[in-house]
């Protein structure tokens, strides 16, 4: 076996390395009906394993769409793509006699989106309920079907931006749910987001219209994983590296996720001559550090939206405490400069902005400590925002 | 709620209290921090405390119960000395200070005789310093790390101060006193505790109705209870609140031109704040003659925007009570143009 390393983009085939506990936990929850939340941090492999479930799901003869909302930012955009990728996938039922007329125009419109623009009508209310009533009648719901739906949180959070954000939010998150309560479905849905969905919900008071979904975690690869991928990934290079400096390198960056393994090994690839040294690692470690690898764990801040500002202070606090901080620390730095009397409200902030930061995997609490999860990551923002 | 009282205030020195008779407020806090000062080796490095809370919700008050409690129950260790912050400028003025309060020439090292002074007296001094937050804000950060050299040698004196606000040099990462109190923070008093407090029975309705004009405090608690022992008709508690504060809005009042009174006196008017074109039709006035003085008045902290649009937005007067102060005490505006 060759693994390239592909950092950033999901992983497949080959690529794929590992995860074979949750691989088959996820399996089994889909055999048994169930649809699943998988919330977990940026980075940390989602897509990866949503791709890997569809590969092995497509051998099994269900049929798998891949929904990928990153780039969409209105409804119509969501809507067109998951029309186009149910229809790419064989989802939607067949032109049938007995079909009510709404039907008939909806399966006119959904082959005519494939071959070039169409206006989807979803202006008015009344024409967009029709659209997404006939939509949920116009799934195959007999056949074993696995949907990803991938970054939608991320997507709900830019369209709650926009005029009437918080109601079509509402809306998708209840037709969406609608389309899983259908008796009898065989059609199994995996909704991933870097951004907790459950967080976004409940900050909505939505939290009813996700309550069916299991929830599916991902955590680092176990030690055993890491040590195989970082081998996997020098053999496919043909770089030498002993199972001391393997040791050294997993010790170094502590959170074991496939991401960080990949950016230190290309670094640790880019250096290299003839051998990996300690030295050549802490050199890898530190360009990491100060470059841009990681950039993407503060700009996703911005999706915090009124909690951005307190999630930074607390960030670069954190950054600065290698050992981490008390909350009490912590709800000190919010409060500077604020009226005494918010006490209370802060506290509050600070409780909802640790928990955003827990769920997305930047921080994680150890008794009553809270510190960054990864030091590798930790480092750079000290490097980024303190000095 | 950024209501200001300035009335009913006591310094630290204006009087003693008896520890036995005293209001049952910020119980914890005092708990807390007698319980800390209780257990304090007298040769260590002690933690620095911060009492933190919005103006007259008891931190003076607080520390004289802590400066009485050292002073009845643990005399013969400890040695309280109160000190004001607005009275300090550098380190020097802390120590000269301490050294004053406890009858000692200090000659040029003020420090080094108070050290002294506790060796002679098997005593720690535990200082009080109200409104530290001056000393903070007029010095830089060399004077405070050399504070903070001072207090972290061993059987040094004990600091527990007050503040309205946590400041930048408390919580920083470059500032000499970064994590260096332990800050306890006093809490805003829910109307309800007024019984508990007082134990006396009130109009709980009417003391709601007063108290949603001031900070939740214990001293806006006693101007309510104030005005509910004088005025036997309900409808007249708020005309009675006006008139308590009325000298201190006047003198406030004046200090603004007349363009500023012209818009409070329409933003007083309404109960859900006014638009840039509302103000504009009420005053009469010109939007050159409106803007420049909405951004002054923002700036001066009278009124704030609640933004709808990065264009637009709903001006409201930031302190209730001088809202309700206007609303008594000036007349709609005329629609005179200059």
């Amino acid at each position: 076996m060759c693994i390239s390393n592909k950092i950033g983009p999901p992983v497949e085939g080959e690529d794929f390395f590992g995860r074979e506990k949750e691989i088959r936990k996820a399996n089994r929850l889909l055999d048994s009906n169930h649809s699943l939340l998988l919330s977990a941090p940026r980075r940390i492999g989602k897509s990866s394993l949503a791709k890997r479930l569809i590969e092995e799901k497509k051998q099994q003869g269900w049929k798998c769409v891949y929904i990928d909302l990153e780039e969409t930012t209105t409804e119509e955009g969501f809507l067109r793509l998951v029309i186009e990728a149910f229809k790419e996938n064989g989802i939607w039922k067949q032109l049938a006699e007995g079909m009510s007329k709404g039907l008939v125009s909806v399966l006119d419109r959904i082959e005519k989106i494939s071959l070039g623009p169409v206006d989807l009508n979803i202006g008015k209310r009344e024409e967009q309920e029709d659209l997404y009533k006939n939509l949920k009648e116009l799934i195959k719901h007999d056949e074993d079907t696995f949907i990803v739906v991938d970054e939608l949180t991320l997507f709900l959070g830019i369209l709650n931006k926009s005029e009437n954000g918080a109601e079509k939010v509402a809306f998708i998150l209840n037709w969406l749910r609608s389309l899983r309560q259908v008796s009898k479905t065989n059609v199994r849905w995996l909704f991933c987001g870097s951004v907790g969905l459950r967080n976004f919900t409940s900050a909505m008071n939505l939290g009813y219209t996700i309550n069916d979904l299991m929830e599916f975690g991902l955590g680092e690869l176990s030690r055993e994983e890491a040590e195989g991928l970082l081998s996997g990934l020098c053999k496919s290079e043909d770089m030498e590296m002993g199972e001391e400096l393997i040791n050294y390198t997993l010790d170094k960056l502590h959170w074991n996720i496939p991401y960080f393994i990949q950016v230190i090994f290309s670094k640790l690839a880019e250096e290299y001559e003839d051998e990996v040294t300690k030295e050549s690692i802490d050199i890898a470690y530190n360009k990491l550090c100060s470059e841009n690898y990681l950039s993407t764990w503060s700009e996703r801040l911005s999706e915090y939206r009124e909690f951005e500002v307190p999630a930074r202070q607390i960030l670069k606090s954190l950054s600065t405490q290698p050992a981490g901080m008390e909350r009490d620390a912590m709800l000190n730095i919010l409060m500077t400069g604020q009226d005494a009397s918010k006490v209370e409200e802060i506290d509050y902030l600070l409780s909802k902005v640790l928990e955003m930061l827990e769920n997305d995997g930047y921080i994680l609490k150890m008794d009553s400590i809270r510190a960054f999860r990864s030091p590798l990551l930790r480092d750079y923002w000290f490097n980024k925002f303190v000095q | 709620m950024q209501t200001i009282l300035p009335i009913l205030h006591e310094t630290l020195l204006s009087y003693d209290i008896k520890t036995r008779k005293v209001l049952a407020i910020n119980e914890e806090a005092y708990t807390s921090l007698s319980n800390y000062l209780s257990k304090e080796d007298i040769t260590k490095t002690a933690q620095p405390n911060l009492i933190v809370g919005e103006s007259g919700c008891g931190k003076t008050f607080l520390m004289k119960r802590l400066y009485a409690c050292v002073k009845e129950n643990m005399g013969d260790i400890l040695y309280p000395v109160v000190i004001e912050g607005k009275s300090l400028f550098s380190n020097d003025d802390i120590w000269s200070q301490c050294a004053l309060y406890l009858n000692i020439e200090g000659g040029n090292d003020c420090f080094e005789a108070i050290l002294k002074w506790q060796e002679t007296n098997s005593k720690r001094v535990v200082l009080f310093v109200d409104n530290i937050q001056y000393y903070f804000e007029r010095t830089d950060n060399t004077e405070q790390y050399g504070l903070r050299g001072k207090l972290n040698r061993g059987g040094a004196p004990i600091i527990i101060a007050s503040s309205e606000m946590v400041l930048p040099a408390f919580t920083q990462y470059d500032a000499a006193f970064f994590d260096g109190f332990k800050i306890n923070y006093l809490k805003p008093l829910p109307v309800s505790a007024v019984e508990e407090i007082t134990k006396s029975e009130y109009d709980i309705n009417r003391l709601e109705k007063i108290m949603a004009y001031m900070p939740k405090t214990i001293r806006s608690m006693f101007i309510a209870i104030g005005i509910l022992e004088k005025s036997n008709d309900s409808a007249k508690d708020l005309a009675f609140l006006s008139d308590y504060f009325f000298s201190h809005y006047q003198a406030k009042y004046e200090t603004t031109n007349i363009q500023t009174q012209r818009i409070l006196s329409a933003l007083s008017q309404t109960d859900s704040g006014l638009t840039l074109p509302e103000i504009r039709e009420i005053t009469g006035q010109d939007n050159g003659k409106i803007s420049p003085y909405l951004k002054l008045m923002a700036d001066q902290k009278l009124i704030d925007k609640e933004a709808k649009t990065p264009r637009g937005g709903i001006y409201y007067i930031i302190d209730p009570l001088f809202k309700l102060w206007l609303r008594h005490n000036t007349v709609p505006t005329l629609r005179i143009k200059d």
